[in-house]
């Protein structure tokens, strides 16, 4: 269904569902395209420098050396999500670092910032197709850089996966001592959060919508766990290849290495979860532990269960906590392939979130969940941060996007998740709340408490008025508003479209005006001002921060 | 600007039952609290130390006596602790109440502890889980499906954490903590204070009423003086910061920024700017540096220690809080890992106690420690994965200590206790945990099945484990 041309707020809301943050060039070129041409020029967009060239590139210092240090890479994080100009990718990318965890956080793993700059280009490269084309045989086998079955193989062979969730070193029963048997974390894991989800859903058509309904059958036992980490067993790194003794920085973006001595070559009963793998009939090989990876990963890829939970946790990263159940069949159903489009094609999915028919009215105007007054999401912080600077030019005065530990008040720090929990459940509701009596969710207020909610605006004045990061190295631009600080109300609704797509109201929009009306602005330096108060002001306003 | 903060606290749901004896008529009222006599000092807490990842039992209680040892030994290999070690350092307990041909020693960096075990000070329960009743092997292996005879989905970190936390799945998303602080909200002329987290979010200290109060334990976070020339973000607050709306979501945050800005004062002002010495109490005093899993839960203990030393400035009576310190999750490096871990536990938890006497408040407040569930006996390699049953603590002045609670599980494989790779079947309940330390609170036998739903399945005789002083003596 082609949707009639966007007006400025309808453009400001679609690009606050579809990016990290937007400038008035965009609200422009979504306005002149329409949402799917828009959408169409993004998915093909070009990628930009890998994160692996630009921390090489721009911290030489650790190239030889220990370094666990991993902020170089969160500080290329920062930069590809308020730079990049494939946005929809960017935001893809955070949105699966979010369910395909892992993290840097505890500087516990040799060169992190390497091996976490290569899986998040591996994730990158994975996220649309592109101008790539598949073949047949790619089409039919799902694996090809756009789908999310390649975002699975990716994640099980990366070695800062085989080190976070502990399957690197994992051996055969008694590869150890007697009694020792195969790592259980990584298939756990796999199950649970990367794939099915721990209960299973049932799909149904009503009104000839699809339907997935959560059950309160588990979708697997312990024994499938158990099963599913003998694949798991054999990967490991070279230790001459780790750089404190004499190895090279590319194998740290290498996947993990199979010693198949130590790998279960045997045959897995999955006892009906999906098809069993047959005994290797060459024994313990690579190419052995290789094809039952790609069998075990092939089965957890069809299972449907895959669609409604991977779908829900993306729906609830770019758009609301709480789809409609409509909502959520139609985008699972893109995901299981039910659609006309490949299982698993991540484009796919994308689209059909953004463009949802519940989003829009009969008119095709994107208005739909507006006058819902529980329809969104609280924004993230890292979002927060991200739309600010976009919205005014944010510049690294070094070149180095130098954030480092200051993002620590705002709350959130990519690839820094406390656990493999994300740093929000799908299912959270905040207790003894209005929410949690009507049965809904709202994950981002798990890290939403007394105390990170005063640190955010703390950050948020330091982030607006002298800039954050090592010397103050990224501040914001706001030379082209000093023109328009004489009529605060219209500086403020303009503002207003840029950071809240228009969402604030206007009781708000006069409070705020009327707080910085109260300032001078004789010299350049308090019209500075005036702009950076009504930034901060409406930063910290939960009508911006609630993102509908 | 900001309306009276006891708004905040849902009055309207009905309070709890209490009896006469639970909660004197004169503590009734909110804010009269403060009128009592500066010397009657009837304050009780709670202070959950919860091991976020799955605590090791193994290697925390280690077997000693020679059948157990040598099956720990045989199980574990290369993550074993050596027996000459437990011996060298005089680790085995020696409890009060003899265990009948069994016996344990703490792992060695748990040695801060010992002298806590030997002054009757700590107690040790043994096999302690989530149940919803008590199940032999055989019901185990015959129900494991059924979620009304066992935990549901055991092995899962967040849910045993929420279940460890709320002896419960759904309908019970109130943590026993919270639930335990409902019952005395009325008599802290702070309720907002009653059930205070330094160790961040979890379900433990929501109860039906009250609300988990976040502090981090540097003290309440404030707003900083603005950087922007004479526009100060707190005079300039205003209704689009703290209006009324009618979006849920908007509402929930306005709400929480309320309760932030209402009790920062309070807190402010309150809690005792005294700190612990630091060469007697070096745990709880460490460098501002020290990002170490000792110091995290120093930091959170100290600031504990201060708010309790600052009650009566604050009119509080009953708290309930919560510490945390992850890591736990040893899927390999346990080794290398846990004694870190545990250092921190016992130097931590120790030196808590010591400062309690030190400020008169020892028999007043009773730590324990927590986790989601134990781990498997045998090991992977370099670490153990996911288990059940597990071994914790209970430290304070009003605890019956030098002794163990609870049944010695049998260690190996294929043993009674064993549900595969020696994950230990419990033979306690969190529940019976749970109640042994509500009544010591104060809660009413009256008020039992509605604090602790699946305690009826335990036989009346047992609800209680005996741990603390004064719920066994008349």
């Amino acid at each position: 269904m082609p949707y009639p041309l966007p007006t400025k707020a309808e453009a400001a809301r679609f690009l606050s569902h579809a990016t990290m943050g937007y400038t008035s060039a965009d609200i422009e070129a979504v306005q002149r395209l329409g949402y799917e041409a828009w959408l169409s020029q993004q998915f093909v967009a070009w990628r930009q420098t890998s994160h692996w060239d630009w921390i090489k590139a721009k911290y030489p210092e650790i190239n030889h050396g220990i370094a666990g240090w991993p902020y170089p890479l969160v500080n290329s994080l920062w930069r590809r999500f308020i730079e990049g100009r494939d946005q929809v990718r960017q935001k893809t990318v955070f949105a699966l670092t979010e369910i395909v965890v892992t993290s840097v956080k505890f500087y516990i793993y040799p060169w992190q910032q390497f091996m976490g700059a290569a899986y998040v280009d591996m994730l990158e490269a994975n996220t649309f197709k592109g101008r790539y084309v598949p073949t047949s045989q790619e089409l039919d086998s799902k694996k090809y850089p756009g789908n999310y079955r390649n975002v699975l193989q990716g994640v099980s062979t990366s070695l800062l996966m085989a080190f976070y969730l502990t399957f690197k070193g994992s051996r055969k029963a008694g590869g150890y001592s007697p009694n020792s048997r195969p790592d259980e974390n990584y298939a756990r894991e796999l199950l649970q959060l990367f794939s099915l989800g721990l209960f299973k859903y049932e799909r149904s058509v009503v009104n000839g919508n699809p339907i997935y309904t959560l059950t309160q059958t588990p979708t697997y036992t312990q024994e499938h766990v158990t099963e599913l980490a003998r694949v798991f067993t054999g990967y490991e790194m070279e230790s001459s290849s780790d750089l404190r003794y004499g190895g090279v920085i590319d194998y740290y973006k290498k996947p993990i290495k199979m010693f198949p001595q130590h790998f279960d070559a045997g045959s897995k009963n999955f006892d009906g979860l999906m098809p069993n793998i047959p005994a290797s009939s060459t024994g313990a090989t690579t190419e052995a532990a290789a094809q039952q990876l790609d069998m075990a990963l092939d089965g957890i890829f069809k299972h449907d269960n895959i669609g409604p939970n991977i779908a829900k946790r993306l729906i609830q990263r770019f758009v609301t906590s709480n789809p409609s159940p409509e909502y959520l069949g139609r985008v699972a159903d893109v995901f299981n392939g039910y659609a006309g489009t490949p299982r698993g094609d991540i484009e796919s999915v994308v689209k059909a979130i953004l463009l949802d028919p519940s989003l829009f009215d009969e008119n095709g105007r994107r208005l739909g969940g507006l006058d819902d007054a529980t329809f969104g999401k609280l924004r993230e912080p890292v979002c927060r941060y991200a739309q600010l600077g976009r919205a005014f030019n944010l510049q690294s005065a070094s070149g180095k996007w130098s954030v480092d530990t200051a993002a620590n008040d705002l709350g959130q720090v990519p690839m820094m998740a406390d656990s493999v929990f994300n740093f929000f459940q799908p299912s959270y509701t905040p207790p003894n709340s209005a929410l949690a009596e009507q049965g809904l969710v709202s994950p981002e207020f798990q890290i939403t408490n007394e105390s990170s909610v005063i640190s955010y605006i703390n950050f948020i004045d330091s982030a607006v008025n002298q800039g954050i990061g090592n010397n103050a190295d990224l501040k914001i631009d706001v030379t082209p508003w000093l023109g328009k600080v004489g009529n605060p109300k219209a500086m403020v609704e303009e503002m207003n479209l840029l950071l809240a797509a228009g969402q604030l109201t206007s009781e708000t929009i006069a409070s705020i005006a009327s707080l910085v009306n109260k300032l001078p602005f004789a010299t350049t330096l308090q019209r500075e001002q005036r702009i950076k108060a009504a930034i901060v002001a409406i930063m910290v306003s939960p009508q911006f921060l609630v993102q509908k | 600007m900001i309306s009276n903060r006891r708004n905040f606290l849902r009055m309207g749901a009905s309070l709890p039952m209490a009896t006469a004896a639970s909660l004197p008529a004169s503590l009734c009222h909110i804010g009269t609290a403060a009128a009592q006599s500066a010397s009657s000092d009837d304050y009780k807490a709670l202070v959950c130390i919860y091991m976020a990842g799955g605590a090791d039992y193994a290697n925390t209680l280690v077997p000693f006596d020679d059948t157990s040892y040598a099956a720990y030994q045989s199980y574990r290999t290369d993550i074993a602790i050596k027996k000459q070690e437990l011996i060298d350092k005089g680790l085995v307990l020696n409890p009060t109440v003899p265990l009948n041909q069994r016996a344990f020693a703490l792992a060695p960096t748990l040695a801060p502890l010992l002298p806590k075990f030997q002054q009757q000070r700590l107690a040790v329960l043994l096999n302690i889980g989530t149940l919803i009743k008590p199940l032999t092997k055989a019901e185990f292996n015959q129900k494991k499906s059924n979620r009304l005879e066992v935990p549901f989905s055991l092995f899962a970190h967040d849910d045993q954490r929420r279940y460890f936390l709320s002896t419960g799945e759904e309908g019970l998303v109130a943590g026993w903590g919270g639930r335990i602080g409902d019952h005395f909200l009325e008599q802290n002329t702070e309720p907002t204070l009653s059930c205070v987290s330094l160790g961040g979010i979890s379900n433990f200290l929501n109860g039906q009423r009250a609300f988990q109060f976040i502090v981090p334990p540097g003290g309440p976070t404030v707003i900083r003086p603005a950087n922007n020339g004479s526009f100060t973000l707190i005079d300039g607050m205003g209704d689009f910061l703290l209006g009324t709306s009618g979006h849920l979501f908007e509402q929930e945050y306005t709400q929480i920024l309320a309760r932030s800005m209402a009790t920062k004062d309070v807190l402010v002002s309150g809690v005792t700017d005294v700190i612990p010495n630091a060469s007697t109490f070096s745990a709880l005093r460490p460098a501002d540096n020290d990002t170490s899993s000792k110091a995290q839960l120093g930091r959170q203990l100290a600031y504990v220690a201060r708010m309790i030393k600052g009650r009566q400035n604050m009119g509080l009576k009953r708290q309930v809080f919560f510490c945390e310190i992850g890591g736990w999750d040893l899927h390999s490096n346990l080794s290398s890992n846990h004694p870190t871990l545990l250092d921190a536990v016992g130097s931590c938890m120790a030196s808590f106690d010591d400062l309690a006497q030190e400020w008169g408040f020892a028999d007043k407040v009773t730590q324990f420690t927590s986790s989601e569930f134990g781990r498997t006996l045998s090991g992977n390699g370099d670490g153990s994965d996911h288990g059940w049953g597990s071994m914790h603590f209970v430290l304070g002045g009003a605890v019956n200590g030098g002794r163990y609670y609870g049944k010695p599980p049998v260690i190996g494989i294929n043993t009674v206790d064993d549900v595969g790779h020696g994950i230990l079947l419990p033979t306690t309940s969190v529940d019976q945990m749970a109640w042994t330390l509500a009544r010591w609170m104060g809660v009413a036998d009256s008020d039992q099945a509605q604090l602790l739903p699946h305690l009826s399945n335990f036989a009346p005789e047992v609800r209680d484990l005996g741990f603390m002083r004064s719920n066994v003596t008349a």
